[in-house]
């Protein structure tokens, strides 16, 4: 099969890059619009190309959209996308694109949040259509085998507690698991500082289940109580009923 | 059997979408599959929303798979982009073709993205003889690489970027001598460009060479309050269309028609409606095409 190659169309390709830098320029150059002819149409692309972007971002971080309000989120999509237009052909990525640069600066003031609440909502987001998949041979899970995690599982460490939504956003440490259920729900599973050291050893893979529960233990200095070996059941049941946990490398 | 047998009986049927067919988004899904009305005889899909996507996209396709023949049609290979083809995203696409069997591809007479960044929206090629030549290379480089028919979609447009050669129709005609490629005949955009541009789109789709139609597009639209009317595909089917629609069925024959639905979403009873609707159009166009052919048989 050949190589993909363009021939070189100057005056085609002077028009097309005039368009696009009237769409995603920060402010439009006249002179692109005067070169372009109709120039109320071309700024009609710009405002149908802005909005659409703009209405994705907002449908995926409803939350994030509802805090700071449609305008201020409209202003922070217009501003990436004049930095940064996107590079993915997938529109559901495009919210990775815009949002993940921007995310750590969103904190405010007035919304000390929102940094967390931007990061919880990405996490959901590409939960949702996240496509990757173990190349290891699955076996039923068995605590002297390595675990395989879905990849699917976002670990997010919060300094708020934005994965409560029934009451007052509180400041803490939050250890929260974001992944897609075997039946397409994004399940968003907020638990306590030995699961979550025991579920990050788990995920890497690395070592055995009981090893891992066992290095998880060592890192935090503390011994495995029957209240942690409790809760690590409940967790563990819980995750290999509803594909969190995939079972365990055959080897 | 031999290895290629084994493939060819693990494929689905050669695609042959017939009839009305709707296009497949994740807000009809549920009803589509569960109520499957026997008006809805195809669904159409946009490559780019299953390629690499896991969870309920994927069930749906498959589901989609295993009771409808299923057409693609792109949104991001416009086929005047200027960016180099992207190899390993056609890979994906052309696997997905072969899954169908699919016997074409389309994609839009516009251009998307440059220097590697997307509009994610169609924006409009001039009208010139660089154009031609441009969506004429892609074309044939899309057909080598995905090794089906591809078919261009005439694009809606709200304004011309610098200086036009020739009109759209003439544009659309080259491109397709050009490339020796078949049409997918989108109706509504049309409609819509002979509104905002003042043409006849009657003398428009009389100009289409009908043995290129290999499917057709039908949707709705919104008219501002200036007058300019804008592709939305959130709006019903308008009356201009159906009729617009009847007199392309006559000048090209029967091909599959697809109503495009793609938000402010109605009762799945009242889509159906324009399905139906549709359906009666393109059987009595056939009808009326047999009775008159009759006398030619007799003799």
């Amino acid at each position: 099969m050949s190589t993909s190659t363009r021939t070189v169309e100057p005056d085609l390709d002077r028009t097309l890059a005039s368009f696009e830098r009237a769409i995603f320029a920060p402010t439009v150059d006249e002179a692109d619009l005067r070169a372009l002819g109709s120039r109320d149409r071309v700024l009609l692309y710009r405002e149908l190309v802005r909005s659409r972007l703009r209405d994705l971002v907002a449908s995926a971080l409803p939350r994030v959209t509802t805090t700071i309000g449609r305008p201020a989120l409209d202003r922070l999509v217009d501003q990436r996308l004049s930095h940064a237009p996107p590079t993915t052909r997938f529109f559901r990525e495009v919210v990775l694109e815009v949002v993940d640069p921007i995310a750590p600066g969103l904190a405010s003031e007035a919304h000390p949040h929102l940094d967390d609440l931007a990061r919880l909502e990405l996490a959901q987001w590409r939960a949702i259509w996240d496509d990757r998949t173990t190349d290891a041979t699955l076996v039923e899970f068995d605590f002297g085998k390595r675990p395989v995690v879905s990849p699917t599982m976002t670990r997010l460490e919060l300094d708020h507690s934005v994965h409560l939504t029934d009451r007052p956003i509180e400041r803490g440490r939050f250890h929260v698991a974001v992944y897609r259920r075997r039946d397409h729900v994004i399940e968003t599973r907020w638990m306590n500082g030995p699961l979550a050291a025991i579920l990050d050893q788990w995920r890497a893979g690395e070592l055995s289940a009981i090893d891992g529960v066992r290095a998880a233990m060592s890192s935090l200095g503390r011994e495995p109580t029957p209240e942690i070996v409790d809760q690590m059941s409940s967790l563990l049941a819980e995750l290999l009923e509803r594909g969190g946990l995939l079972g365990c490398r055959a080897q | 059997m031999t290895r290629s047998d084994d493939e060819r009986t693990k494929r689905a049927p050669t695609q042959r979408a017939h009839g009305v067919g709707l296009g497949l988004r994740h807000e009809l899904s549920r009803d589509l599959f569960e109520a499957r009305p026997a008006e809805v005889g195809w669904v159409e899909i946009h490559p780019e929303n299953f390629i690499g996507r896991g969870g309920s996209f994927a069930s749906m396709l498959d589901e989609a798979r295993a009771r409808y023949d299923v057409v693609t049609h792109g949104l991001t290979q416009c086929v005047g982009s200027p960016d180099p083809l992207d190899a390993t995203y056609l890979r994906s696409l052309r696997e997905l073709l072969r899954r169908q069997n699919a016997r074409w591809h389309s994609e839009h007479l516009a251009w998307g993205n440059l220097g590697g960044r997307f509009s994610h929206d169609l924006l409009p090629l001039p009208f010139t003889r660089a154009a031609v030549r441009r969506a004429a290379e892609t074309i044939r480089e899309l057909r080598e690489r995905l090794e089906v028919d591809i078919a261009i979609e005439n694009a809606s447009y709200y304004g011309h970027p610098g200086e036009a050669e020739m009109n759209e129709i003439e544009f659309l005609g080259e491109v397709l001598e050009a490339a020796d490629c078949k049409v997918l005949l989108d109706v509504n955009n049309v409609w819509v460009n002979s509104k905002n541009h003042g043409f006849d789109p009657r003398a428009y789709v009389s100009r289409v060479p009908a043995e290129r139609v290999v499917q057709l597009h039908v949707a709705g639209h919104f008219v501002r309050t200036d007058g300019l009317i804008i592709d939305t595909h959130a709006e019903p089917v308008c009356e201009g269309v159906y009729t617009l629609l009847e007199h392309t069925l006559a000048h090209v024959g029967e091909v599959p028609i697809l109503l495009e639905r793609d938000g402010n979403y109605p009762a799945f009873s009242t889509l159906l409606d324009e399905v139906r609707r549709l359906d009666a159009i393109r059987t009595r166009v056939r009808d009326e095409a047999r009775i008159s052919a009759l006398p030619e048989i007799r003799a």
